[in-house]
């Protein structure tokens, strides 16, 4: 029996391009479930949130070497199943197989979410591990926490999101009266005036990637202690009266204050914020440091943190200024600088804006006058 | 025998100082057992090489090896001149593959090559470990003490790249694609925040990762 040659060739070629067919479509599967087998969405049965959909969106996975970056492009849709308005909302996000000693939150504040309303959360995450895996999901998400628009709170609280989440709801309330004041006051034109300034106050607000080291630092340079300043806030129930900290270079290690609460009620809670100088005059707003105390009124207190503060090797830090940004009262209640203390240049300038604040510029900026007004009389 | 069928004149001189191929050698001596006129040849042959060798091991007489030695000093040195004014017109007319030129130009040859090699380690290697090799470089080239080891830890970082939580060389980074955080900011507790703003839906997110 004779066979074309032709004939054979071209079958031969057909059975290839659909053995890469096939392999093609497998790994594109093998890709998509992995993707969704490496993220998982664990809510309690009793959460006032719910999801109603998950978008998978354009997640990838790629080899570099030994190791796997994981490209994970989630959009979330929850639902609020309570009877309350949501104001605020956290996700704990963990990777145990990936950093076992850290994990990581996405939050969306300045929320208005009416019961049966939905509402977005987008989780971007890229994870860089080495290849070998072990299965199971990579990323587990989970509740930590939902702020209601009468300060309710409902979630495990594992990343004190509860205080976070507060003192974010606190500052929006603040900012919104503000610039309701402004609108009732001198009209549209006056709160036009306001935001101009306040969005070139947030634009005057240098950012600098930073980094905080628990422990010892990696620095090689010798260190010397750095006396540390204090912004006066006059309305604030604690005040900060000394303080320390060991400086190399562009690190700020194991920082050392002096408190005294001045106010009646004793504090459980103080966060203050941190503006670093360089030798150059320039300066930023670097970070936080807070502290967990019990502080009666009148009584003082030493507060230390064992980390490291990291700034870019450009960056030489010639003088640190401290001002405090927030307190919780043993009683729950809050303490945030008002409005009047941030007129003070100094402070204006040093205190990040609130998320509310940032938002409600940008809408200005996006719609205009007209779509601030309208934001600013829903609630 | 036919004298066609004579080995050559080659091949008997070959086979007289025992240098031919073995099949050949075999053949030959065949041939010259029973032809008397190559085997005469062939004695000829074995005759003229040992009066050959017996000259080559005898020196001539009267020989002033001190103007032999200076005669071949003195080629040796005309040899040498003439290569040098030849070798400039031999190179411009036909340069070689694998001539490395003047020393300047090896030193250039040898500096772009370190250029490229180092420039590869430098592309290649963490930034981290790069600022931790400066950092020492500096310090021994300033001969100050060393103050403390190298110890990374779990560390975390808030840049306008997003806020990233590393441990053992593997990390978890949250991001937001095509977007900037608006503010960035470090807790000496351990953790590390951006804020984001969506464009279309005018909604903040903050991402926070935290050391645990």
């Amino acid at each position: 029996m004779r066979t074309d040659p032709r004939r054979d060739r071209k079958v031969t070629r057909s059975a290839a391009t659909l053995a890469i067919l096939t392999g093609l479509a497998a790994c594109t599967l093998f890709a998509q479930s992995d993707r969704r087998g490496s993220l998982k969405v664990d809510l309690p049965k009793d959460s006032p949130i719910s999801v109603l959909n998950a978008d998978w969106g354009e997640s990838s996975t790629a080899v570099r070497g030994g190791a796997m970056v994981l490209d994970l492009r989630t959009a979330l849709t929850l639902r609020n199943s309570s009877q309350r308005r949501v104001r605020s909302i956290t996700l704990l996000v963990q990777a145990q197989e990936v950093t076992p000693g850290g994990k990581a939150s996405v939050s969306v504040p300045s929320l208005d979410v009416g019961p049966g309303e939905t509402f977005p959360v987008k989780i971007d995450l890229r994870l860089l591990r080495p290849v070998s895996n072990n299965g199971g999901p990579l990323v587990q998400v989970a509740l930590d926490g939902v702020l209601f628009d009468d300060l309710g709170f409902y979630g495990a609280n594992k990343l004190n999101s509860r205080r976070v989440m507060t003192v974010w709801e606190l500052e929006a309330r603040r900012d919104r009266k503000f610039f309701k004041a402004v609108l009732e006051k001198s009209g549209q034109n006056g709160l036009q005036e306001e935001a101009l300034k306040t969005m070139a106050r947030q634009g005057d607000r240098p950012m600098q990637g930073v980094q905080s080291v628990r422990g010892r630092s990696t620095n090689v340079e010798p260190e010397h202690d750095l006396q540390l300043a204090f912004l006066s806030v006059p309305e604030a129930p604690v005040e900060a009266t000394e303080g320390y900290a060991k400086v190399s270079s562009n690190e700020v290690h194991a920082p050392r204050l002096e408190i005294r609460n001045r106010s009646d009620r004793a504090i459980r809670y103080l966060e203050m914020g941190w503006i670093l100088k360089d030798t150059r005059g320039a300066d930023f707003l670097a970070g936080t440091v807070p502290a967990d105390l019990q502080l009666a009124p009148g009584a003082k207190s030493s507060i230390l943190q064992d980390t490291t503060l990291r700034v870019p090797d450009r960056f030489a830090v010639g003088g640190m200024t401290g001002f405090v940004s927030s307190v919780e009262f043993q009683d729950g209640s809050f303490w945030i600088p008002s409005r009047a203390a941030l007129t003070d240049a100094q402070l204006g300038r040093a205190v990040a804006p609130s998320p509310e604040e940032q938002r409600l510029m940008q809408i200005y900026q996006k719609k205009g006058i007209k779509a601030l007004v309208e934001e600013l009389k829903k609630f | 025998m036919n004298a066609n069928r004579h080995p050559s004149e080659i091949d008997l001189a070959l086979y007289s100082s025992g240098d031919l191929a073995a099949m050949a050698r075999l053949k030959t001596a065949l041939h010259v057992r029973g032809c008397a006129d190559c085997k005469t040849r062939v004695q000829a042959y074995r005759a003229d090489r040992e009066v050959a060798s017996t000259v080559a091991l005898t020196m001539p007489r009267n020989i002033d090896w001190d103007r032999l030695s200076d005669e071949m000093v003195g080629n040796i040195r005309v040899g040498l001149a003439a290569g040098e004014c030849v070798a400039p017109l031999a190179s411009k007319s036909q340069p070689s593959k694998f001539s490395f030129g003047k020393p300047w130009q090896q030193g250039l040859a040898y500096a772009a090559v370190a250029f490229v090699v180092m420039g590869a380690w430098w592309l290649n290697t963490p930034a981290a470990e790069l600022s931790a090799i400066g950092r020492i470089s500096r310090a021994l080239w300033t001969q100050t003490p060393v103050a403390m080891l190298a110890e990374p830890g779990v560390t975390v970082e808030a840049s306008p790249g997003g806020v990233l939580v590393k441990e053992n060389g593997s990390s978890m980074a949250l991001t937001s694609p095509g977007n900037r955080p608006v503010a960035v900011s470090v807790s000496l507790q351990g953790s590390a925040r951006a804020r984001y703003m969506d464009d279309d839906t005018g909604q903040m997110t903050i991402t926070t990762v935290y050391v645990q």
